[in-house]
């Protein structure tokens, strides 16, 4: 069993690593209090490569794998957990796509892959998120349309992605439906205010109101839209949001480290050297090896050929402990830094901020303790 | 618009130690050559800049940009950079025999390399590397070359087919104009360099490197330290400090004061 990391996902780290610190950091908040969606980042990570890494090089990805996705997640979310949040977000759509019709992949994907348009997946509605299958979007074929109505919530950059993918039920089925921006009777209605991981990636409503879709637009079967949205969900959104947390959790150990390290009490002894303080980063850096050991693990099956749902269990766990040990050690970084901890200037209150965003995303973390519970019981 | 000319270009990079880990790095007192073992490496920043400089000359002219290192076989990793960069060629001059050279003995290795692959019609290195400092290979490589070289390059344009270059330093510019070949040294003033993309990385990982050894590329002497007429005796990190005064007067007396102080010291 080989855990180095390849000389490929090493560069890929510094690839992100650059693009934050040079692109991202130095803008970071123009980015945030901006009036308008900042679409000029989403057409780097586009030229870049990264939103094509686990797509098929004929539509314009580069199949780089989802352990590379993975490091790249973590990488970013490392330097600002938000960035971590959009490569997850666009590469949500893509991973639908992989269930359409190849003249829908021909249609869209070059658009997707060069960052020129942005992606969504919309299946929360006001009375649940975790349940994809209590869908309240209706739906009806007339024609050679479907008509829409209803609404999604608390969907990522809802407005302003050019492409979002969606529920929609026609009496007891489900189908999964791409809504362009340009469709008549589609609108954005009410803006979450967000900081922490959608500090530039604003969580919208959606509005439907006898929105006519083109049948062309149905992705996979009618009647079978759940299976296509949470394969997206499991094995990007899953993956995605582990990653985020991983890179959230990693942040807050080694800038806890950092504190420690160079904190003298009394001018004299480090902080690094009180026991108490040792064993608080002991615990915090097996935390994020016990993270990124499931979280690579996850990525790698996926690797394998693994589907998402097979490897359900997995994900989940990696979702779950990476989530928690984000929140544990943005925590415990706080107790390090005393009360320089939940000063802006030091940033952990914001990274926790980011932490705690990621409870309910992307899998809540008790709907993943239901997964890992529904696994033990086919065995 | 049709490019009927595909030119030549060699980038010389090097692969040096971080920087941000220079307070750690120590000199092996044999040799006074730096011991990299634990430390982290990365490409040369102006480097960077130099194969960004080609980088760009060959989207807007047309060219061939080939990068070539000089150092032990872990300098491949700073070529696989700049292939991810979307340089076309690699070539790493690597053998025992090299080890220890000084910036002479590099320069001259670098040159004999270039000749090897056959000549280039620009050559453009960093103005100067960050760990040794000297700033003299880019002039070295282009008198073993045999062609004219200038430094302190911050824009390159090709104009009728003749080259017009402008040098950045703090205090100006100036500008010349040249022909091929050229041996050039990038400054910090150049445009900042691309990023690796993702297709550019698993080009890079997947390439087969080309080694040229001493086989290829002949030095007079036994061996590089033998050969170097300079070397390395000490280094020292430097700790900078700051006189500090407090002054606890009334507003307008305390800046009184600090002017007084400044006008003494001369700094006003």
């Amino acid at each position: 069993m080989d855990f180095a990391e390849s000389r490929g996902v090493q560069m890929l780290r510094e690839l992100c690593r650059e693009f934050a610190e040079k692109e991202i950091l130095p803008h970071i908040e123009e980015l945030k209090h901006g009036s308008e969606f900042p679409y000029h980042v989403t057409k780097r990570y586009g030229d870049l490569g990264l939103i094509g890494l686990t797509v098929a090089k004929k539509y314009g990805g580069n199949m780089m794998g989802h352990v590379a996705a993975m490091a790249a997640t973590e990488e970013l979310a490392y330097h600002y957990p938000t960035l971590g949040t959009h490569l997850r977000g666009y590469r949500l759509v893509p991973q639908v796509l992989e269930h359409g019709t190849e003249e829908q992949r021909q249609r869209w994907m070059p658009k997707l892959m060069s960052g020129e348009w942005m992606g969504s997946l919309a299946t929360t509605e006001p009375q649940g998120g975790s349940a994809p299958g209590t869908c309240m979007t209706t739906c009806r074929r007339e024609g050679d349309y479907y008509i829409l109505n209803g609404r999604k919530v608390m969907i990522t950059r809802g407005g302003d992605s050019q492409l979002v993918l969606i529920s929609a039920r026609e009496g007891d089925k489900i189908h999964c439906l791409g809504i362009t921006k340009d469709l008549n009777g589609r609108s954005t209605g009410r803006r979450e205010s967000m900081a922490g991981v959608s500090a530039f990636s604003p969580v919208d409503e959606i509005i439907f109101e006898d929105t006519k879709v083109p049948a062309e637009n149905l992705i996979g079967k009618e009647g079978k839209g759940l299976g296509p949205l949470l394969d997206g969900i499991g094995a990007v959104g899953r993956a995605g949001g582990a990653g985020t947390c991983l890179g959230i959790a990693r942040w807050a150990y080694e800038t806890a480290r950092k504190y420690a390290k160079e904190r003298l009490i009394g001018g004299k002894d480090r902080l690094l050297d009180v026991n108490s303080i040792r064993y608080m980063l002991a615990d915090m850096d097996l935390r994020v090896e016990k993270a990124k050991l499931l979280c690579f693990r996850f990525a790698w099956q996926l690797d394998q050929g693994k589907t998402a749902r097979e490897v359900g269990r997995e994900g989940a766990m990696a979702k779950l402990f990476a989530s928690e040990t984000a929140v544990y050690n943005c925590y415990k970084a706080i107790e390090i830094h005393g009360g320089y901890g939940t000063t802006e200037e030091f940033k952990i209150i914001g990274r926790l901020h980011s932490a705690l965003d990621m409870i309910g995303a992307a899998g809540a973390d008790n709907i993943m303790r239901n997964t890992i519970a529904q696994a033990q019981d086919r065995d | 618009m049709k490019r009927i000319m595909s030119y030549k270009i060699a980038v010389c990079v090097k692969q040096v130690p971080d920087p941000e880990f220079f307070s750690k790095v120590k000199l092996d007192p044999k040799s006074g050559t730096i011991i990299r073992t634990g430390i982290p490496s990365i490409v040369n920043p102006l480097d960077r800049h130099a194969l960004e400089m080609a980088l760009d000359f060959k989207d807007k002219y047309g060219a061939v940009v080939t990068v070539i290192s000089m150092g032990p076989p872990q300098a491949v990793e700073a070529l696989q950079v700049a292939l991810a960069m979307g340089a076309d060629e690699a070539y790493l001059l690597s053998d025992r025999v090299f080890a220890g050279a000084d910036s002479l003995l590099t320069a001259e290795i670098l040159a004999k390399g270039i000749k090897e692959l056959g000549g280039f019609d620009l050559v453009f290195c960093g103005n100067i590397a960050v760990d040794g400092s000297t700033g003299q290979v880019p002039a070295q490589v282009a008198e073993y070359l045999g062609c004219p070289h200038i430094t302190h390059v911050s824009e390159i344009e090709l104009k009728d087919g003749k080259l017009e270059i402008k040098a950045t330093r703090d205090f100006g510019y100036t500008v010349y104009e040249a022909q091929f070949p050229l041996t050039i040294g990038v400054n910090k003033y150049s445009q900042a360099p691309r990023n690796m993309t993702v297709s550019g990385i698993m080009r890079a990982v997947e390439y087969k490197m080309n080694i040229l050894t001493s086989e290829k590329v002949k030095i007079a002497a036994k061996n590089a330290l033998e050969g170097s007429p300079t070397r390395v005796l000490g280094m020292e990190e430097v700790k900078g400090g700051r006189k500090g005064l407090i002054l606890t007067d009334e507003p307008k007396e305390a800046v009184k004061k600090a002017v007084e102080r400044l006008v003494k010291l001369g700094a006003v």
